[in-house]
């Protein structure tokens, strides 16, 4: 079941991992508009090759985020064909019929396949080398200078990070109750589709059941213990810049820059 | 001194369905009360009242000379923790260490300081070696135990325990039971257990049978379990060593001590 989960968080020590979770964050957003400037090749090529040092700083094996993209091969295909359909002129390449196969189809899939493997890696480097307990903490950082126009920073924090902590417990449930519901001749597994969803009803009732239970159960836990989410709490765990972290935000920005420049002159 | 004052307490969770009829009782500070009785007797509700997670219809609760009300509420919960049935729902951190700053965070505790509590208390409960384990890979015994932390971290005067001890295996139950008799022992703390077991409760300082919603009997415990045929009218059982005790009786052979198995085995065969 880990294995589905993409963009998982790996306990590696790397200085990539060491960075504060607010830089990274604002370093990740730097860098997706970057991709999104329509810089050509040469940005591209540079904004890959940039990605891929920050991968082998972070020790991660290049394999692990190239699995990352897999699931992108059949939207690389969908894309292709719209596009093959949707350009009716420029340099002819190839003509199979009535079918008329344009250069200028296949460039511009590639350009969108390239910046959506580039966000990919992006994003993945995020989360893979930060604890998600500490990428929430950094969302709710962040957040906070919007608490005056109604963002409600904390309360979101609190609900990511309650949902992260029970996965595991429900993922454990889930299995508990496929397996009570087997034991008593509940087929998961075959059966016609009507037969299947109907096993499928079996699972989801008692989960969502017990998902309530528990939520009553929690907040009263929380409530117990003084939790007020409109009143003053402290943070146990203190997040602060380094020189590290400059670094990192002042390199993405100079990234952005380059791509601008890339895109106006050339 | 009574740390608690409960005062002609009733409570519905729907209207005209009273779940608590007229109850009242006194604990007093530093001792061990147990309270016992059947499912939906109305036990657990009592706990909750106390900590204000319900609101009761009619009646007072005092706690440590503070009427429970909507403004004391925070002041009281700081008095008071609970510990709930369930390890797993009353978790809240992703790790130990983070599951014990949580109550801290709530009152405003400095973060500097945090460190040091944290260490001192998941020291008491012994769970300073598992202080970054998350919950998934702790037993529900572990588990109970940071949850004891967490609450000791905010310098309670009173503990509930609601069944904390029901949802463990014998090894889990044992390691809180130890846990609470070393806190009402050394720390002085008050100790309230809502509890199944009965042999729990002969221990106690003070018992209190619930019944369908009303106080069916509040005294000692060895007070309470003489009575076996109240106790039985309720279908509630009496300790093993109280029915060895009254079947002697019933033969004639008078014996008095009666807190433990060991005990009674070296009274009679004296």
């Amino acid at each position: 079941m880990n294995n589905l989960v993409f963009g998982k968080y790996m306990p590696l020590d790397s200085p990539i991992h060491k960075l504060d979770p607010r830089a990274k964050i604002l370093a990740m957003l730097v860098m997706l508009v970057a991709v999104f400037m329509p810089s050509g090749w040469y940005g591209y090529l540079i904004i890959g090759v940039v990605m891929i040092l920050v991968i082998r700083l972070s020790k991660l094996k290049l394999s692990f985020v190239i699995k990352a993209f897999k699931p992108m091969i059949f939207m690389m295909c969908f894309l292709f064909i719209i596009n093959i359909f949707g350009y009716t002129e420029g340099t002819l390449l190839l003509s199979v019929g009535p079918l008329k196969i344009y250069w200028e189809a296949i460039t511009h899939t590639l350009y969108i396949v390239i910046r959506l493997l580039l966000m990919i890696m992006i994003t993945t480097v995020l989360t893979v080398t930060t604890k998600p307990l500490d990428l929430t903490l950094g969302i709710e950082y962040l957040l906070k200078p919007f608490k005056k126009i109604g963002v409600p920073s904390h309360e979101i924090a609190m609900m990511i990070s309650i949902a992260l902590r029970f996965i595991p417990t429900i993922i454990e449930e889930t299995m508990r109750i496929m397996n009570s519901q087997k034991s008593r001749g509940v087929d998961f597994e075959e059966g016609k589709l009507k037969e299947k969803i109907m096993a499928i009803v079996s699972l989801i009732v008692p989960l969502f059941s017990v998902a309530f239970q528990r939520a009553d159960d929690l907040a009263n836990a929380m409530e117990a213990r003084g939790y007020n989410p409109s009143g003053t709490r402290t943070r146990y765990k203190q997040l602060k810049y380094e020189m590290r972290d400059v670094i990192l935000i002042a390199g993405a920005i100079i990234i952005l820059v380059m791509m601008i420049m890339l895109a106006i002159f050339l | 001194m009574s740390i608690v004052e409960v005062r002609n307490i009733s409570f519905a969770y729907e209207d005209n369905h009273d779940v608590l009829h007229d109850v009242s009782f006194n604990i007093e500070k530093g001792s061990y009360t147990a309270i016992v009785g059947h499912n939906g007797s109305g036990k657990s509700t009592i706990a909750k009242l106390m900590a204000g997670l319900l609101e009761f219809q009619k009646g007072t609760i005092t706690i440590d000379g503070k009427l429970l009300n909507e403004e004391n509420i925070t002041d009281i919960r700081s008095k008071l923790g609970i510990v709930f049935q369930n390890p797993d729902n009353q978790f809240i951190g992703s790790t130990v260490r983070d599951d014990i700053a949580f109550g801290l965070e709530n009152y405003s505790v400095d973060p500097s300081k945090m460190d040091e509590i944290i260490d001192k208390f998941s020291d008491v409960v012994g769970m300073r070696e598992y202080l970054d384990r998350e919950p998934s890979n702790l037993s529900g015994g572990q588990k109970q135990r940071v949850a004891i932390a967490g609450i000791l971290a905010m310098n309670p005067e009173i503990i509930i325990f609601d069944e904390a001890t029901s949802m463990l295996d014998p090894k889990g139950k044992s390691e809180i039971k130890n846990v609470i008799y070393e806190l009402h022992n050394e720390k002085k703390l008050t100790i309230i257990s809502i509890t199944h077991d009965i042999e729990e409760a002969i221990n106690s300082d003070h018992v209190i049978v619930m019944n369908q919603g009303y106080k069916y009997m509040d005294d000692t415990p060895d007070n309470i379990f003489k009575k076996t045929k109240e106790l039985r009218k309720i279908g509630l059982d009496i300790p093993f060593t109280y029915q060895v005790k009254e079947a002697l009786c019933d033969v004639g052979i008078k014996v008095d001590y009666v807190k433990d198995l060991k005990g009674l085995v070296d009274e009679i065969c004296q």
